[in-house]
């Protein structure tokens, strides 16, 4: 449900139903006896950046083709080479989802549609070893710290050794044709069996119509690029539907102690704990980034909590604050960490002041920040007990920035030592930081700052940005929130064990070993991988819970217009995890504005009704690119990434005659008319003749 | 795309009703009218067949219950029209001033009545379909025949003509109280509702359903005064037709017997 | 269709003659009626030539037809004040012209001499007895056609456009006047809203109305004429650029904003040319029909669901209460505007002959005004050019617009009839009817629209050689009723509201003979859609979808 448009639909089309079934009884339409709809809610959807469109679409009233399912490579040679019914819609599992296919796919001319259909028997650890990624090779490369004009001595690092290895940049590819993912297995089945019965070719020769057929609908509205898209969208004047809309949501993020304008901040005394949010497939509505992103999220969160329970001793003893935040649209040129830091640069950071609000909170800008920890793909480590760490080498080139950043490396070795479960391996000095948020800042400014990875050099997470990043490739097992078992959980409790006994020691100055809640850290693994309807969703969520799915969280950063209940559910959980319960009523609970520094939030369902303080909060993140007048699109400075709207995605199997039984039926139609009118009009005319001889009958 | 099944059904089925009403009835605001109402009784008929069809819940998945009862409910209607008609004839006669045959020839009435439950069962009987066509599939994925469009369309337009056939053979047995012949419509309307009750056999429905119409059609030509020799004359063509002009003033019905 | 027309003709002229005795009793018996009731038949003796128009064509016409015989004097004399009903020889020679079908005008001359001879035939005798009810129905016959055919194709255009553009489905923004959404998932919440929203709506309307007739009364006429204009160009260019766009958008066409302005343009201004100042009446007809197609989108579109339906069913309530309450506002309107003879506003009624396209200021001219006066009433302009030639400027298009519909397939036909006997008496003619509208004024108002655009009002007052009149609300809300059924998506719904709204309107102009007042359009056939939609979606359906999908055929 990414777009603006798809979003409104979906609720419309819920009130059609809804009053559909009052005004009409569900009846037995002969279309259903015709079609079948298939899942079609993952179609691989246009965005568009400021030079170029990816992704795909299909025609306005939707592309239709032969249904051919391709179980061996041959199969593909049978369709370019032999086979009579073009168009075809190939369906293929991700076994085949290569690029090289998709060209071939192109180039042949016969192909009007792809399905990938993911059976619930394929597994892509034994079935997909190539690994699978529809990333470039050097994700974000471009908007990163290493560009080419910037940095050209890192610049060529990643070309050289890819941080990602798998990647096929099929996602930023245009193609040509729809492409959808079918996971549900009603459909997957569906296609399976009318292919069998009707489609399949028997020894190699082509059967007859009527052949199986899908129709594939995912027309996007939006073209060329976000500049012409942009331009485009302001013409319109009575236009309703959008042709784009740029990347939007939110970033989450809350400090321990609440910032008052009043009182100053000392420059840097914030030491800011990060890590993305949102993570990105080529298909709508599934963004499962388990490694990718939920790995930090969670690690983040059971950090925090933990840090939280030592709230008060760490304001006693120091000036510092701790600034955990979540970014948005990451994965989309570090949207949500350049908007930060551009915010605070305008010195609007979190918001401009405002002159009327009392206890307002303060802006924090640039200079304010003191260490800065970013938690990136932490799941997957080759050996379970050993992450790594990585360094800038331009900004620690300054002597007084690399004492820095060796204490803070030193600090967290500590903390690795004092709760002896993980450990902490630096990375080479000279290697450049991987894909990370913090590049936005070294962008920007000097700060002492690390990425914890679970990777040296390429990523071990070989479905980085795809939908197979799910919990299968992390191995998390638990099957309820209370498993025990499983281990996945414990790594990650650990990394959170670790880096809050690391942030205390900055904080404070003083070691002390601090353990996160498993329990909770699994809860939240659980929401976040499997089932985002769990109980910490419900006692949290409130209003927003309702509407979401029993699924993995979707990460996708989506639009303005788009679904956001992940991102307010994840900002009430840290607001559960980073609050005071008060004792207010559901009434009194609540902001007189949102510049205060301190928030309320009642949790009805928690305790039956908590209100919490909190100095949790989202701010936008939007590109500063949509922001800045004349912004110059080609720039490469900020990500100027849109989406395109759509109006719906549907896939629908059924059968196709034979063009010659077609015309049959039109002439048989023709020849009843032309047959009637002769006959009709030779009686009407003639009727005195044919009946007129007749006597009248009686009249009653 | 199968809108060539949606042109290609939909003229089948209402190609002969479309010529019947272009040709005959929309020349005449009366007729035109008066087809109007007719069809608008046999909505009245369905709409009493379905409350009794809603009511009785326990006979729903019945389809042969709610039939027969239409099926009478459709006759009494044509009962009720035609009373409504008897009624309203001086009325009529006023209103067709200068175009007296719609009066004095009952037989384009009935024509007209039949028409009107015809088209209108047509309609309700094939429209949805028609518009269910106008995708790009056809039927057969789930195992419908194949010929499940051509069979609907072909009956209906069987249907349509039956009620043609019916509503002047019904009107004829009324005005000469000949039950005989009410009985025949009656039944005649009866067996070819339930015959379509074993479909999907085509082969058995739908040619006791044409051999019913082709009965039918012949004797609404014979009771609206159509022998052999009539439609040899016909054939013949102009020399009687002074004669007959004097003899049956107006009387240019065109009952159809396709 | 040569020769049949030829034998057809014969055998009616014999029919006619046949029949002749009865409907020549009539008329003389309305035409004896008129003349005691109305003006004495001295004053009828006014020189054709009085009526010289600027046009050649109407004055060769109308010697053409020379043969001012007596018979068709009373054709039109014999109108009764009934007004409203209107009903007599030249509708009877109407109903001739229908029946006779596309011989249009070439038969009219036979026709006319039929009439004649079978005039003259009647004995006095035969006279009384006629039951004038019965004249109306006969005459309603082809005018209830005339209503048809306009109204099937607004609902055709609305129903294509809402089953072919998504646009106009989809929900989400809604009027101001409808501040309830319906958004609760309770039916008796979203009932309730419908409920609000619908007296919200009417109140405006409400208002609008007594506005209206307050600036009326009080002779604002420019405001009155700047808000219609103002309305007008609303519909014209906003609604018709929203439509187009939606239209464009709904078939993925690509069309650069030049040549949509262009289009627009000379689509609006033509518009408002033909509908403000004159223009051919099909184009007028065809304008108004587009135009309530425009705004019954626009309701469907913008108005929730339940309130939709709300509003079809209060409306016509009011509807009923506005045009037969003594103090209805409608009514007031227009008996003010009898009263000072003065025409209803033209953009806002659909008559199937004739669209007078002037807001006639009051003329100190008495024959002008009471010209003007017949113009509100009938909506012909037939009457008014013969009894214009004082008033050039407006008349000129009436003529050729006149030849033009005698050409022209079926609205032709009462014109033809018309042609032929009227000229003799254009005179007497608009004498009496003066007359008559004077006693008219009293008894029956006519229904009118008032410029908001979605005013309803019946006007089906009919007049013998004239068209039946029906307001452009009818038309909004007829295709609105069914437009409504057709987003559902199920067609035989839309069918059986259809019927009932055609059958509807049939009773409503069999009313409209009975009573011989101006009735409201709405409420019969609205009650009869209403009805019709619920009961079919609900209990209809279920049966037939099961017919359908086991092809089992009653």
């Amino acid at each position: 449900m990414a777009s603006k448009v798809t979003g409104r639909q979906a609720t419309l089309l819920r009130v059609l139903v809804l009053s559909g079934t009052f005004f009409l009884a569900a009846g037995e339409r002969v279309k259903n006896k015709i079609y079948d709809e298939i899942q079609g809610d993952m179609a691989c959807f246009k965005r568009f950046n400021g030079t170029h469109e990816i992704g795909c679409t299909s025609k306005f009233f939707g592309n239709t083709g032969v249904l051919h399912v391709i179980e061996e490579k041959a199969d593909f040679d049978w369709v370019y080479e032999h086979g009579p019914h073009q168009p075809y819609v190939l369906a293929f599992t991700p076994l085949f989802l290569t690029e090289a296919v998709l060209e071939r796919a192109t180039d042949s001319g016969k192909v009007s549609g792809v399905v990938v259909v993911v059976p619930e028997d394929f597994d892509p650890e034994t079935q997909l070893l190539d690994g699978f990624s529809g990333e470039t090779e050097c994700p974000d490369a471009y908007l990163g710290l290493y560009n080419a004009s910037s940095n050209p001595d890192y610049a060529g690092y990643c070309r050289k050794k890819p941080w990602n290895p798998n990647g096929t940049s099929m996602l930023y590819t245009s193609w040509e044709f729809p492409i959808f993912l079918i996971t549900n297995q009603t459909s997957v089945n569906n296609i399976q069996n009318c292919f069998e019965k009707f489609n399949k070719p028997v020894n190699g020769m082509p059967r007859d119509w009527p052949l199986c057929s899908l129709e594939l609908k995912s027309n996007m509205y939006g073209t060329t690029n976000s500049e012409v898209c942009m331009r485009r969208a302001s013409i319109g004047p009575l236009s309703t539907d959008n042709f784009c809309d740029p990347l939007y949501d939110y970033n989450i993020w809350g400090t321990l102690k609440p910032m008052n304008m009043s009182e100053e901040i000392p420059e840097k005394s914030v030491i800011i704990v990060a890590a993305r949010m949102d993570a990105a497939t080529m298909f709508d509505n599934i963004s499962p980034g388990a490694n990718s992103a939920v790995s930090g999220i969670i690690t983040l969160m059971s950090a925090a909590a933990a840090i939280f329970k030592h709230k008060e001793e760490i304001i006693n003893v120091s000036n510092k604050n701790i600034l955990f935040i979540l970014f948005q649209g990451e994965t989309w040129g570090y949207i949500g960490s350049s908007r930060v830091v551009w915010d605070m640069e305008q010195g609007q950071f979190p918001y401009k002041v405002k002159d009327d609000v009392k206890d307002q909170i303060a802006q924090i800008n640039l200079t304010h920040i003191d260490y800065f920890i970013e938690l990136e793909q932490v799941g997957q480590p080759e050996d379970i007990n050993k992450l790594y760490i990585h360094t800038d080498p331009i900004s620690n080139a300054n002597p007084e920035l690399k004492n820095e950043t060796d204490n803070l490396l030193n600090i967290l070795d500590e903390a690795s030592n004092l709760v002896n479960e993980t450990k902490f391996v630096r990375v080479r000095k000279d290697v450049p930081l991987p894909p990370s948020s913090i590049q936005s800042f070294l962008k920007h400014v000097n700060i002492s700052g690390v990425v914890i990875t679970d990777h040296e050099g390429e990523f071990k997470n070989p479905y980085y940005e795809s939908f197979l990043d799910n919990y299968r490739n992390v191995k998390y097992e638990a099957d309820n929130e209370t498993s025990d078992a499983d281990l996945y959980h414990k790594h990650i409790n650990n990394v959170a064990s670790v880096l809050a006994t690391a942030i205390y020691k900055l904080a404070t100055n003083t070691h002390k070993k601090i353990t996160a809640d498993p329990e909770l850290t699994n809860e939240l693994l659980f929401c976040y991988m499997k089932n985002m309807t769990c109980n910490l969703v419900q006692e949290y969520g409130g209003e927003m819970a309702k509407h979401l799915e029993p699924k993995p969280a979707k990460l996708y950063v989506s639009v303005e217009s788009g679904e956001r209940y992940r991102s307010y559910v994840t900002m009430y959980l840290m607001a559960g995890l980073l609050g005071d319960e008060v004792e207010r009523n559901q009434s009194d609970c609540k902001i007189e504005s949102i510049y205060n520094m301190n928030h309320f939030y009642y949790f009805s369902h928690l305790h039956n009704g908590t209100c919490v303080q909190t100095t949790v909060r989202m701010t936008e993140a939007m590109s500063p690119a949509f922001l800045i007048d004349d912004y110059d699109w080609k720039s490469g400075e900020y990500s100027t990434w849109t989406e395109s709207g759509w109006k719906l995605t549907k896939v629908m199997i059924f059968l196709r005659p034979s063009v010659l039984e077609e015309v049959a039926v039109v002439c048989g139609g023709v020849v009843s008319l032309v047959l009637s009118v002769i006959v009709v009009h030779f009686m009407n005319s003639r009727a005195d003749l044919l009946f007129g001889l007749s006597t009248p009958p009686a009249a009653c | 795309m199968t809108v060539a099944e949606f042109f290609g059904c939909g003229l089948i089925a209402f190609g002969p009703s479309l010529a019947m009403f272009g040709l005959t009835i929309a020349t005449d605001p009366i007729r035109t009218i008066m087809l109007v109402a007719s069809a608008f009784f046999w909505l009245l008929a369905l709409l009493f067949s379905s409350i009794l069809y809603t009511a009785v819940v326990q006979l729903q998945d019945y389809l042969a219950f709610g039939v027969v009862f239409s099926v009478l409910f459709q006759e009494l209607f044509r009962f009720l029209w035609f009373l409504l008609i008897q009624k309203a004839e001086g009325g009529l006669k006023k209103v067709s001033d200068g175009n007296m045959q719609i009066v004095e020839n009952k037989h384009i009435l009935a024509y007209v009545s039949g028409l009107g439950f015809g088209m209108i069962s047509g309609a309700f009987s094939l429209v949805n379909v028609l518009a269910d066509m106008t995708g790009p599939g056809t039927i057969g994925m789930k195992g419908d025949p194949k010929n499940f469009f051509i069979a609907s369309a072909v009956t209906s337009l069987a249907f349509i003509l039956l009620h043609v056939f019916w509503g002047i053979l019904f009107f004829n047995a009324l005005h000469r109280r000949a039950y005989l012949q009410l009985a025949y419509v009656i039944l005649c309307h009866m067996l070819a509702s339930c015959i379509t009750l074993m479909n999907p056999i085509y082969s058995v429905t739908i040619p006791t359903i044409w051999i019913l119409t082709i009965l039918s059609g012949v004797l609404a030509f014979i009771v609206a005064g159509g022998s052999h020799r009539t439609i040899q004359s016909a054939f013949r063509g102009r020399p009687q037709v002074l004669q007959v002009n004097a003899d049956a003033t107006g009387n240019f019905t065109q009952v159809g017997g396709m | 269709m040569d020769g049949h027309v030829n034998i057809d003709r014969d055998e009616k002229t014999l029919s006619v003659e046949e029949s002749g005795s009865r409907s020549g009793k009539k008329r003389r018996r309305s035409q004896n009626q008129d003349v005691s009731a109305s003006q004495p038949p001295t004053q009828s003796s006014r020189p054709e030539g009085e009526s010289a128009r600027p046009d050649a064509l109407d004055t060769e016409s109308a010697y053409n037809n020379s043969q001012t015989r007596d018979p068709a004097t009373q054709g039109v004399v014999r109108r009764h004040p009934r007004g409203g009903g209107g009903g007599g020889g030249g509708g009877d020679a109407g109903a001739r012209g229908e029946s006779e079908g596309r011989d249009g005008h070439v038969s009219a001359s036979t026709r006319g001499n039929v009439q004649d001879a079978r005039r003259m035939m009647q004995p006095q005798s035969e006279w009384e007895e006629l039951e004038e009810e019965e004249e109306e129905l006969k005459y309603g016959a082809q005018h209830v056609i005339k209503l048809f055919i306009p109204v099937s194709l607004c609902m055709l255009v609305v129903v294509a456009t809402v089953s072919s553009v998504r646009f106009y489905t989809q929900k989400g923004i809604y009027l101001l006047y409808t501040p309830f959404h319906e958004t609760s998932p309770s039916f008796g919440d979203r009932f309730f809203d419908a409920v609000r929203n619908s007296l919200i709506l009417l109140g405006v309307v409400v208002v609008l109305t007594v506005l209206l007739i307050i600036l009326y009364k009080k002779r604002c006429y420019k405001i009155i004429h700047g808000w219609l204009l103002m309305s007008s160009l609303l519909l014209l260019f906003f609604f018709t650029i929203m439509y187009m766009q939606e239209l464009l958008r709904g078939y993925n066409i690509g069309m650069d904003w030049i040549t949509v302005s262009i289009c627009v343009w000379n689509f609006g201004v033509m518009r408002m040319v033909s509908i403000h100042w004159h223009g051919p009446l099909p184009l007028q007809q065809a304008y108004l029909i587009f135009i309530a197609s425009l705004m019954s989108l626009m309701f469907i579109k913008y108005l929730p669901e339940y309130t939709l339906w709300m509003v079809l069913a209060v409306i016509s309530l009011w509807d009923l209460v506005a045009v037969l309450c003594p103090k209805g506002p409608l009514r007031i309107l227009v008996e003010t505007a009898q009263e000072r003879n003065e025409p209803i506003f033209p953009a806002l009624i659909y008559s199937s002959n004739f669209m007078y396209s002037t807001l006639g200021m009051a003329n100190p001219d008495d024959d002008s005004r009471s010209q003007g006066r017949e113009m509100a009433q009938e909506g012909t302009s037939n009457s008014g050019s013969a009894a214009s030639g004082a008033e050039g400027t407006q008349r000129p298009r009436d003529n050729p617009q006149r030849r033009r519909n005698a050409e022209n397939g079926h609205v032709v036909a009462d014109d033809a009839g018309f042609t032929d006997d009227w000229r003799g008496q254009l005179d007497k003619r608009t004498r009496q009817r003066r007359e008559q509208v004077n006693n008219f004024a009293q008894q029956n108002p006519s229904n009118v629209d008032y410029p908001q655009a979605h005013p309803r009002d019946l006007t089906a007052e009919e007049d013998d050689e004239r068209g039946v009149k029906l307001g452009l609300g009818d038309f909004i809300f007829y295709s609105v009723l069914v437009g409504k059924a057709s987003s559902y998506g199920d067609w035989n719904t839309t069918l059986a509201c259809f019927i009932a709204i055609l059958i509807g309107l049939c009773l409503t102009l069999i009313m409209l003979a009975i009573f011989k007042k101006a009735l409201p359009a709405l409420p019969i056939s609205i009650t009869f859609g209403l009805i019709f939609y619920f009961s079919t979606s609900l209990l209809v359906v279920p049966f037939t979808e099961k017919l359908a999908s086991q092809q089992v055929y009653i």
